[in-house]
């Protein structure tokens, strides 16, 4: 049969579901020669801020069973240096281009999404309002109802191109947080952002990272992410997309069964960055051998 | 940059929890001295891959040493040839592309701390230079591989004088008397490291040194393996490094 592997966030059209997680992926060069960029619907870049962020302190990051716990605090080039050396080489890598959007105000989000909206390279907005990796701000932002419908409505006041917001799954009601982008007028939402989590290395009598806790990804936390995926798809409209430990295609077409419209792969592309187009491929031949034409016909087989 | 798939045909025992492995590729990028590549781990061993720094590099093979220091190591230990492999390298700069032109100076010094032995010997195989000199430093003679007891260009240290002279490395160096436009290049642990750049700060000799981080990605795009540098700083250790100016890195914070 002929599949369509298409998908839309908004008034947005991707080639296909798979898309690579902030943060994992740099701002995609670093990744040429590793895979296909054709096999890749869309990159979300590493977060931006207004203003450059050198991040954390050291160190960073530990693997923990199957995952690893990061806590890099955001670090990048920051809002002009993102526009005269990033911007200009993205038509070349193919995929569609979401720029993952963080600050510690309402106006630095602002700021960066008025700015680059009229970037005809640019196509969409991922809003970071929950990294737990950031002392002032959007973790505590993030887990606000009222919060989050107001800075998405403001947001999307500012801009023609899709905005979706990424929520955390450190709250005791994701959907509330949902429903909240939702009535903003969000196009998406996305889910989840890593889990708070920490090391000690029993060793040293120390903690692995030095800001004590950071962000737990991996395949450790997918059954929270589509289980996520799945309460939050029951409570909005909008395209949930799917995150949280994907690190083969079998995995994606559980996050596509539970009402995910695309995915992101993670802390996988570090494994393995041609993942992504065995995660293609693979949901294609899923496709096809299940009589599933498109992605909005996995939404109806669960209930 | 691609991403290789390998085979081990060599893990053997060089010293006390010391290992050098060699591994065959289709057609790779041959390393610079200092170079690293991202492997990962057989079997899944671990989730992310892990870093090491060329011993030897060449088109179809190269090879790197190892110590078994938690489990991740340790279970690589016991892969036996043939075990499969995947590699992204060579990753980041070398002693020979940070900055300093080494044929300018009068004398190098290619100081060497446990599996820092590695990336040294390669880059001490590969120097040119005249008056270029090799330092081993470990705890005791258990941990010298025999290929360095019989190279009489190496200078080893131990710090129980089981073996050549009693003292670390930098208490060798000491003792030679190294000249104003000498250059210390140096692999090995933190507190080594350390101390050569302190000696060098106070002779006024440039130093080299490899940082080792934890990494995520390998390749320039997590920012995990930052590096503190003075000014409130960090740079990548995969992309920036790992070879970076001793007197570039915020000591306080190691």
């Amino acid at each position: 049969m002929n599949i369509d592997l298409s998908t839309n966030i908004g008034s947005l059209k991707l080639n296909n579901p798979v898309g690579t997680a902030s943060g994992t992926f740099g701002y995609g060069y670093e990744y040429e020669g590793l895979l296909d960029f054709t096999k890749l619907g869309a990159i979300y870049t590493k977060a931006i801020t207004l203003h450059p962020r050198q991040g954390n302190p050291l160190p960073r990051i530990v693997e923990t069973d199957s995952g690893m716990i990061n806590s890099i605090g955001l670090a990048n080039v920051g809002l002009e240096k993102f526009i005269t050396d990033k911007i200009p080489g993205f038509p070349r890598l193919g995929s569609k281009i979401i720029v993952n959007v963080a600050g510690s105000s309402p106006e630095e989000y602002k700021a960066v999404v008025e700015t680059l909206s009229e970037i005809e390279q640019i196509h969409g907005f991922e809003i970071n309002l929950s990294c737990p990796n950031v002392k002032q701000g959007c973790l505590a932002f993030g887990t606000d109802p009222r919060n989050v419908e107001n800075l998405t409505r403001q947001l999307k006041a500012l801009t023609k191109k899709p905005i979706i917001i990424k929520l955390t799954p450190n709250v005791t009601d994701i959907t509330a947080i949902a429903i909240a982008a939702e009535a903003g007028g969000a196009d998406a939402v996305s889910c989840i952002n890593t889990l708070v989590g920490m090391k000690i290395d029993i060793k040293k009598k120390d903690f692995c990272i030095a800001m004590k806790t950071g962000g737990l990804s991996g395949p450790a936390i997918k059954p929270v992410g589509v289980a996520a995926v799945y309460k939050v798809s029951k409570a909005v409209k909008i395209p949930v997309v799917g995150i949280g430990g994907i690190a083969k295609w079998e995995d994606a077409v559980e996050y596509l069964l539970a009402g995910a419209s695309s995915i992101q792969i993670g802390t996988y592309n570090f494994v393995e960055p041609a993942i992504v187009e065995e995660i293609h491929d693979g949901i294609a031949t899923y496709m096809q051998e299940n009589n599933i034409a498109t992605i909005k016909d996995f939404h109806s087989i669960l209930d | 940059m691609k991403d290789l798939n390998g085979e081990i045909v060599a893990n053997t025992k060089i010293a006390e929890s010391l290992y050098s492995i060699s591994i065959r590729l289709a057609d790779t990028e041959i390393a610079e001295p200092g170079q690293f590549f991202n492997m990962k781990m057989p079997d899944k061993t671990a989730l992310l891959r892990r870093p090491f720094a060329y011993a030897e590099s060449s088109k179809d093979q190269l090879s790197f040493i190892y110590q078994t220091r938690g489990k991740t190591t340790c279970d690589l230990s016991t892969k036996s040839t043939g075990t499969e492999v995947k590699i992204i390298g060579p990753l980041g700069n070398s002693f020979f592309s940070a900055g300093k032109k080494l044929d300018n100076y009068k004398e190098i010094y290619c100081i060497a701390g446990g599996v820092g032995l590695g990336p040294i010997w390669y880059l001490f195989n590969k120097l040119q230079h005249p008056n270029r000199k090799m330092i081993a430093g470990y705890r005791d003679a258990s941990f010298i591989a025999d290929k360095l007891k019989d190279n009489h260009d190496i200078l080893i240290a131990t710090d129980n004088g089981s073996y050549g002279f009693e003292g670390n490395t930098i208490d060798l160096l000491k003792t030679l008397n190294p000249s104003q436009n000498s250059i210390i290049l140096c692999c090995g642990p933190l507190p080594m490291m350390k101390a050569a750049a302190e000696f060098a700060a106070i002779n006024g000799i440039d130093c080299l040194v490899s940082m080792e981080e934890m990494m995520g990605c390998g390749i320039g795009a997590c920012n995990g393996c930052a590096v503190a540098i003075k000014g409130e700083k960090f740079l990548r250790a995969c992309k920036e490094g790992p070879i970076f100016d001793a007197k570039e890195i915020d000591w306080e914070k190691y």
